[in-house]
């Protein structure tokens, strides 16, 4: 594990902060919006919910920061300690929460990501100056105005520890330095272990003497706790390090400890006050002083007898002042203390079930992992067949037993990269917001099914694809406050996303209750650009599905949203290239849903193995209904369209050997496969049927990319490669040959 | 003997960081994402130090070290608080709780090694 | 069988090594037809021998279709059928090369079938003359230079633009492409003006569908 690993993981862990601030904050300004027109029933819960959101964005700043500082990433320290300080002040309730500071500190965090996409690209400085520093400049006007002073004031007490060591006057003295300690009696229990201080001043130098002191033992046997500590040390110490530096060694102990540290050649008045200061019998201490060699006898002689003439009153003011100041910022941080945690325990159940036992991998070697995987499936299939020519049933046996085996593996496998689409969803919060705003509409996103798991390689191809939809329901869909209110709506537009699993595909939804689509304005907008005949009729359906045609497109005014660049037609493409599809429903006046159907992952499915000349083919299995005989007297072949009567039902088919162009007769026995996808029903006639078969999908590559129905490869048993049919690019072909259904 | 550290963190990259100094330098180390998972992972076995941020998602570092003080097996138990600037009040809480160690962060790993060094050394 | 490639440049002592230009100069000679054709030996990655390969439909015919190198799916082009036009017959010495292809969206291993691999050779850079800009029989933008051999030229082909990726995946399927059909509305396909034009995709669509309503 080295540094670099460790930055991947900074990268990885605050783009999951920055998008979680990023939804809290969403969900900050929502409440901000709904205590302004509702009765305050519920504050109290809302009120708690708030701190923990509050605490919870200043919690993902703080984290941000903190491990910028560990990779030493100044720039990133620097703006989001700004954002921090803000953040801070925002949970001391010193300021108040606003929609524009909400805005401000979105816009920070969008900052925040670019530093931390530039840093995930090599870049480790600012990439935007003027920004950085426009944000500042605004958050800076957000705060009030005496935190300022704090600040300097801490600053210029830190230097105070800086003072130069006095040299003693005399020229006799020692050249080293002299550390008297006096541990607390909870020094232990603290889990300070006196000897480590020792063993680590040891690293700064050499301990030339050390008197253990005892005398805070208690006389009386009775009254002696084990576990306190009643020692001190006196030490003579030679070192070339500065007095911070050997101050700083005891920093954890020096505030209940008594920690005094005497510079080489110091001056006899700072052994004259250490002798007065612990409370001790100033004779024996000097003892001591002599025994380390800090102190000559003629310099302790001397050193008593200006003590004498001296009052002492000057110690026992420090440590007055010292035992009073910590109780009260102790009693004061406590309060605060109980107040936080009453907000918090609410929240505690349901993190507790969200993150348990986590372990973060990266997902190139799960990916490894997998590819791995998937070639011992392909293997443990080839040994299958040659266990099963051996006619050995005990090897037979065992083999299945193995394959069985390297099926839950699989299975087990591909679990670990199974995400929830929650996170995918709820980056749209912040889209919603920000395009409405825009378009100066009032809409509500709400999420369901936020908990439907896929493979986090589809999660990942799906981001843009929704994104474009998402601004398309927003844009085209959902109407102005105005027309709204016109048409007896409320004026708040209702977006919702939706996700769940549908026989091993998994189904998301975009609805809106917006305009809904026009079938006739569709129509004449696509004979007006040449892509159908005016003298064909299309039912509602196949008009919806030219929305996705190339360059088209509804709206009377391109705006800046939805009219750049990309068309529903890429749309359409990409979730096609995933193996999905989209179906359009929608009513006039209503609303549009739009339903995209996506394989669970693309990785490894199981198939149908069929045969057409020499070439193997493979059907996804969750796409087979059933397997029959095609009974030629049961077939019709009109007009180069094709169905056939299965149980008394119109069944439309195909031949794969004729659709691919391949050149031989046709076999005397042909087979069909009845596929399925959505609620259409088809047939696909093949020569041969082989059986069931798990498979990795390999994908074709680029070269193949603009090709349809297939959807990709696999490697048998034998090593050779088969080709995945497309069922949904086939479905539509077949149902293009019904008869309702002509296009141009 | 190799001395064993608890790294309590919720920030993973931190934990990464304060675990691959502390490896380097001979110690070994064990890490948890919060207060919670932290008194999880004390089962009993020997810690010779324990590394705890303040704020933590389910239980924050302070309650975290109050637990931990009231075990009798961990009480002698020192710990090292990561604090901020901004935190002063975080940090008497915390030596109120127990921890009277510290480390103001942003830090350089190698400030967090040093700071071990002068408990467990 | 496969024969590993690295070979000829492994076998090289430390002093040869040194010289960094010489894996350069180096190039796979191989057969197409009567022609005699060479690619830079830090392109080619291995010789397999001929193999089934499994055709990939609605494809144009030069792209003979896939096989399985070690667990990746590889495409197989028919080279000779890419320069003119006839299917090459597989024989004896028919061997598939991995070339290493560099394209818009990185590196890819395509394979070709050659009908015969002759040796890896040593070519200076100035035993190489520029292509010719007429009078070749292959495309000029395919050929990166004539390299003078034994008093002979073989053609060393360019071979990012002789596979190039975009290119071969934006040629149609000559072959019954049907399947344009079964998507009215193609990324790839023309803009709505270009209709009238004989295009493939358009043609069939018109002879296929009937008129029923």
């Amino acid at each position: 594990m080295s540094m670099d690993a460790a930055l991947i993981t900074y990268v990885e862990e605050c783009r999951e902060l920055l998008e979680q601030m990023e939804g809290d904050l969403l969900a900050l300004e929502r409440g901000l919006d709904t205590s302004d027109d509702s009765t305050t029933e519920t504050e109290d819960d809302n009120e708690i919910a708030w701190c923990e959101l509050i605490n919870r964005i200043f919690r993902s700043a703080h984290t941000v920061k903190g491990s910028a500082g560990v990779f030493g990433l100044d720039h990133i320290v620097e703006f989001t300690h700004e954002v921090e300080t803000l953040l801070d002040q925002l949970r001391e309730e010193k300021i108040t929460l606003t929609s524009s500071l909400i805005a401000t500190l979105l816009e920070c965090k969008d900052h925040c990501l670019d530093l931390i996409e530039c840093l995930a690209d090599g870049v480790e400085e600012e990439s935007n100056p003027q920004r950085a520093e426009r944000l500042v400049n605004e958050l800076q006007t957000f705060s009030p105005p005496a935190e300022k002073d704090n600040q300097s004031f801490a600053v210029s007490e830190s230097n105070n520890n800086e003072s130069p060591a006095i040299e003693r006057l005399g020229n006799n003295g020692s050249g080293h330095w002299h550390i008297s300690l006096r541990f607390h009696a909870e020094a232990l229990r603290e889990g300070m272990d006196p000897m480590s201080f020792l063993r680590y001043l040891q690293k700064l130098g050499q301990i030339v003497s050390v008197v253990t002191v005892s005398n805070e033992m208690p006389d009386n046997f009775e009254k002696f706790d084990p576990e306190a500590c009643y020692l001190g040390f006196e030490i003579g110490f030679v070192s070339h390090e500065s007095k911070q530096t050997i101050e700083d060694v005891f920093e954890f102990i020096r505030d209940d400890s008594q920690v005094r540290i005497i510079p080489p050649f110091a001056e006899l008045e700072s052994y004259l006050s250490l002798i007065s200061e612990l409370d001790q019998e100033p004779r024996r201490l000097g003892e001591i002083l002599v025994e380390c060699g800090s102190l000559t006898p003629e310099e302790l002689e001397q050193a008593l007898a200006i003590q004498s003439s001296k009052p002492q009153h000057a110690l026992g003011e420090i440590l007055i002042n010292r035992g009073n100041t910590a109780p009260q910022v102790v009693e004061a941080a406590i309060a605060k203390q109980a107040q936080s945690t009453a907000g918090r325990s609410q929240n505690e159940d349901r993190a507790a079930s969200k993150d348990g036992g986590t372990l973060r991998v990266e997902a190139d070697r799960v990916d490894e992992l997998i590819n791995l995987i998937g070639e011992l499936v392909i293997s443990g299939a080839s040994t299958a067949i040659h266990s099963q020519d051996s006619n050995n049933d005990a090897l037979t046996e065992s083999v299945s037993t193995l394959n069985e085996l390297i099926e839950e593996v699989r299975d087990a496998s591909m679990r670990l990269r199974m995400v929830e689409i929650g996170a995918t969803f709820n980056r749209f919060q912040r889209v919603v917001r920000d395009v409405a705003n825009e378009l100066g509409k009032q809409v509500t996103l709400s999420i369901t099914g936020a908990d439907t798991e896929l493979d986090k390689t589809v999660v990942e191809k799906i981001g843009d694809p929704l994104m474009h939809l998402v601004r398309n329901a927003l844009d085209h869909g959902i109407e102005s406050p105005a027309e709204r209110e016109a048409k007896g709506k409320p004026l708040n537009g209702q977006l919702k996303l939706n996700a769940y699993h549908d026989s091993g595909s998994i189904v998301i939804e975009i609805i809106d209750d917006g305009a809904g689509l026009d079938a006739e304005r569709i129509r004449a907008k696509a004979i007006e650009k040449g892509l159908i005949d005016s003298t064909y009729e299309l039912n509602k359906e196949d008009i919806y599905k030219l929305i996705f045609a190339p360059g088209f497109s509804t709206a009377d005014a391109v705006t800046n949203l939805s009219g750049r660049g990309v068309g529903m037609d890429v749309v359409r493409n990409n979730i096609v290239e995933l193996g999905g599809r989209i179906d359009i429903d929608s009513e006039q006046g209503k609303g549009t849903k739009l339903t995209l159907h996506l394989p669970l992952t693309l990785a490894i499915i199981d198939g149908f193995l069929v045969g057409v000349e020499e070439s193997p083919f493979v059907i996804p299995l969750d796409s087979i209904r059933e397997c029959v005989e095609l009974q030629q007297d049961d077939a019709v072949e009109k007009n180069g369209r094709q169905y056939m009567n299965l149980r008394n039902e119109v069944l439309p088919f195909v031949r794969l050997r004729e659709l691919f162009g391949m050149k031989t007769e046709r076999p005397i026995r042909e087979n069909v496969v009845v596929v399925h996808y959505g609620n259409q029903k088809a047939g696909i006639v093949v020569d041969r049927l082989h059986g069931e078969l798990q498979t990795v999908i390999k994908p074709l590559g680029q070269l193949f990319s603009q090709l349809q129905g297939i959807g990709g490869s696999s490697i048998m048993g034998n090593g050779e490669v088969a080709l995945i049919l497309d069922i949904p690019t086939l479905m539509q072909l077949v149902k293009d040959k019904q008869p309702h259904h002509v296009i141009h | 003997m190799t001395k064993r550290i608890l790294i309590v963190d919720d920030s993973a990259s931190i934990r990464q960081v304060v675990s691959t100094t502390l490896q380097g330098a001979g110690y070994e180390t064990i890490e948890a994402c919060d207060g919670m998972d932290g008194l999880k992972k004390l089962d009993g076995s020997k810690i010779n130090l324990i590394i705890s941020d303040v704020n933590m998602p389910k239980m924050d570092g302070i309650s975290f070290v109050k637990e931990l003080k009231a075990n009798p097996a961990y009480k002698f138990t020192p710990v090292i608080m990561l604090t901020t600037e901004s935190q002063e009040d975080k940090k008497a809480q915390g030596k109120a709780a127990g921890a009277k160690a510290w480390v103001v962060k942003p830090f350089q790993p190698q400030q967090m090694l040093t700071a071990v060094e002068k408990l467990v050394m | 069988m496969t024969l590993p490639i690295e070979k000829a440049t492994a076998d090289l002592t430390p002093q040869q090594k040194q010289d960094v230009s010489e894996e350069a100069n180096q190039y796979l000679t191989f057969r197409l037809r009567d022609e005699m054709y060479a690619i830079g030996i830090l392109r080619t990655k291995e010789i397999l021998e001929y193999r089934p390969i499994t055709q990939v439909p609605m494809m144009p015919d030069f792209v003979h279709g896939v096989i399985n190198l070690r667990g990746a799916v590889v495409p197989v082009i028919d080279l000779a059928m890419r320069f003119d036009g006839a299917r090459t017959k597989i024989r004896k010495r028919s061997c598939i090369v991995i070339v290493e292809v560099e394209g818009n969206n990185g590196r890819q291993d395509i394979s070709i079938i050659v009908d015969e691999v002759s040796e890896v050779v040593s070519i200076p850079a100035e035993e190489i003359e520029p292509s010719p800009s007429f009078g070749t029989r292959i495309r000029t933008d395919f050929i990166a230079g004539m390299g003078k051999l034994e008093g002979d030229f073989v053609i060393i082909l360019a071979v990012d633009n002789v596979l190039s990726v975009d290119e071969l995946s934006r040629l149609e399927g000559s072959g019954n492409d049907a399947h344009a059909k079964a998507l009215p509305f193609e990324p790839k396909t023309q803009s709505p003006d270009d209709e009238d034009q004989p295009d493939s995709d358009t043609m069939h669509i018109e002879t296929d569908s009937d008129t029923d309503q």
